[in-house]
């Protein structure tokens, strides 16, 4: 069924790679698909968005805050990750617009305990909504360290009027291996999507930030 | 529950096809469907509604003024009256009987998606929820922060009908109480369901849980009262599906709840537009009967009258569908498919003489 070999990927990756270590830049590059569809009409075909969970950590610097109850304080505590109590939640206040905002930029995203994440709306009001950064639910079952690296796995991608769009599948500080896989991972999902599959592919190509563009198919 | 299945197990009995006008491939998609126990409303790509007649499939009138997607109509409740709305900015009000717009309503973005409750209107546009009230002609308020993406739904809760629901590409869930006066207090419940949504809908004995699709074809349940999750089906239920089943499953289209049973019926299909019936159960999903050898692409809405035992669908092929339970029904009813589908290519053809359908 796939068009692209993952040989054809992992050399186009280590190129990637082997560009990348020839002009070092200042930040950590980020790799990228890019896709360009065709026959696809974004007035009457679905909606075309969502978000890509990845095998690897792909934004290793995504700050996260949990907002925990009493057993996930010791658990962030042994972990070593940060949080906030119901208490210090109270203390910001739903009207502090300007606290709330502060907060809402000093982390990337949100975790929350399930007896928290129902009182946000109330503690908060909808500063985070705002800002799309509404905590997701972490529940006692979960793994808390695994579930902050979800959130750092994540991609979202999104369709809007013109027929391109952009997803960060990883960095140049993974293997290429890793790259590789999460770019196959990520083109068989948006494909499995799309009504005409492959024939709805125009172009693909990856990318680092300061890089030149492959393609790929 | 037997009955359940057993009144699922649809057989078609009839079709139409919903616009000729269509140009080599650029097929005029079905894309939303409106019904009360008389009229059909169908709206397509062409930016047209058609009224048709229920008791022999026959239009009434061509509803034209919208200059971009039509995303969603909405019948006023035992009225010809029916609203929609659309990417042109604007909701309008149809006279079904005249075919006129009586009213139009400008916004300042794209309208995803409208609903209901007495005189109040509430709009998805853009990004905002809001409430506008038929009577007055006069917004009522809007919520411009509980979303930061398009909101794909807005629903008024079939009960309380103080409590209203949307839900984004964003991924959020926000349910509303209309009765408080203050907007930040009004977002009662935030859900974050973590994916673009696309279809929401209520179910259970009071309505109070509901089930969500995103746009990546996952289905969850959340309960209401508390915000909370109920059962995420899988990150990937379509090959779940398909591999018990073996067959394929390329999207999900809806859920239909019948409080009859106090089941949760899941509507998906195949690019190749088979569609397929399933149950679903609190711990999964269950395949009941299929829906075959009428559409030929994407189905994009099913309608389940269960008083006239008439399952109805619409697809990107250009074509309605009617099924049935009632093996009686099934031959009866094979009248009028070429006439209809004549009487729309002289109102719509006139020179021009295309056949996409002559595969």
């Amino acid at each position: 069924m796939s068009k692209i070999s993952s040989d054809q990927v992992r050399s186009i990756v280590s190129q990637l790679f082997k560009e990348a270590q020839e002009s070092k830049r200042g930040f950590l590059e980020t790799v990228e698909l890019q896709i360009n569809l065709k026959n696809y009409d974004t007035k009457k075909d679905k909606r075309f968005s969502g978000q890509i969970k990845i095998g690897t950590v792909t934004k290793p610097k995504l700050s996260v805050c949990v907002f925990a109850d009493q057993q996930h304080c010791d658990e962030a505590t042994k972990i070593g990750a940060e949080f906030m109590d119901i208490e210090a939640l109270k203390k910001i206040g739903p009207k502090n617009k300007k606290a709330i905002k502060k907060l809402s930029k000093k982390y990337d995203a949100f975790l929350a305990s399930e007896s928290i994440l129902r009182q946000v709306p109330k503690l908060l009001g909808p500063g985070l909504n705002k800002v799309g950064k509404f905590p997701t639910l972490l529940t006692h079952s979960e793994d808390m360290a695994s579930k902050i690296n979800d959130v750092k796995s994540t991609v979202k991608f999104q369709l809007k009027k013109v027929l391109c769009l952009a997803v960060a599948v990883g960095h140049i500080e993974l293997t290429e291996r890793e790259v590789a896989t999460n770019i196959i991972q990520s083109i068989n999902f948006l494909v499995s999507l799309l009504k005409k599959g492959w024939q709805n592919i125009k172009t693909l190509y990856v990318k680092t930030s300061m890089g030149p563009s492959h393609r790929v198919y | 529950m037997d009955q359940l299945i057993s009144q699922l197990n649809f057989k078609s009995h009839n079709s139409i096809i919903h616009s000729v006008d269509s140009i080599g491939d650029d097929t005029c998609y079905v894309l939303d469907l409106s019904v009360t126990p008389n009229l059909l409303a169908a709206a397509g790509s062409n930016y047209l509604i058609k009224i048709y007649d229920r008791s022999n499939n026959t239009i009434l009138n061509v509803l034209s003024g919208h200059k971009d997607a039509i995303n969603e109509t909405k019948f006023i409740e035992n009225t010809n009256t029916l609203l929609s709305c659309s990417s042109d900015k604007t909701v309008k009000i149809w006279d079904t009987k005249t075919g006129q717009c009586s009213q139009t309503i400008n916004q300042q973005g794209e309208i995803f998606s409208i609903d209901l409750n007495g005189d109040i209107l509430a709009m998805g546009v853009g990004s905002m929820v809001v409430l506008y009230n038929l009577s007055t002609k006069k917004m009522i308020r809007k919520f411009d922060c509980s979303h930061t993406e398009d909101v794909t739904r807005v629903r008024f809760h079939p009960i309380d009908k103080n409590k209203l629901v949307s839900c984004s590409v964003d991924g959020l869930i926000c349910m509303y109480d209309l009765e408080q006066a203050d907007d930040d207090d009004a977002i009662v419940h935030v859900i974050n369901a973590e994916d673009s949504i696309g279809n929401i809908g209520f179910f259970g004995s009071a309505y109070q849980y509901l089930y969500t699709l995103s746009h990546t074809e996952r289905l969850a349940t959340w309960d209401l009262t508390t915000g909370l999750k109920i059962k995420h089906y899988g990150a990937d239920l379509r090959s779940t599906l398909s591999d018990r089943y073996k067959f394929e499953i390329n999207y999900f289209i809806s859920c239909i709840y019948d409080n009859a049973s106090n089941q949760l019926i899941l509507f998906g299909g195949d690019f190749n537009g088979t569609g397929h019936v399933f149950l679903v159960t609190p711990d999964e999903v269950i395949q009941i009967s299929k829906l075959e050898n009428v559409h030929t692409d994407v189905i994009r809405n099913v309608f389940w009258d269960k008083f006239k035992s008439e399952l109805i669908t619409s697809s990107e092929d250009s074509k309605i569908g009617f099924w049935t339970n009632n093996p009686s029904i099934t031959n009866i009813l094979k009248i009028n498919n070429d006439t209809s589908s004549n009487k729309m290519k002289d109102d719509k053809l006139k020179s021009k003489k295309t056949s996409p359908y002559n595969k």
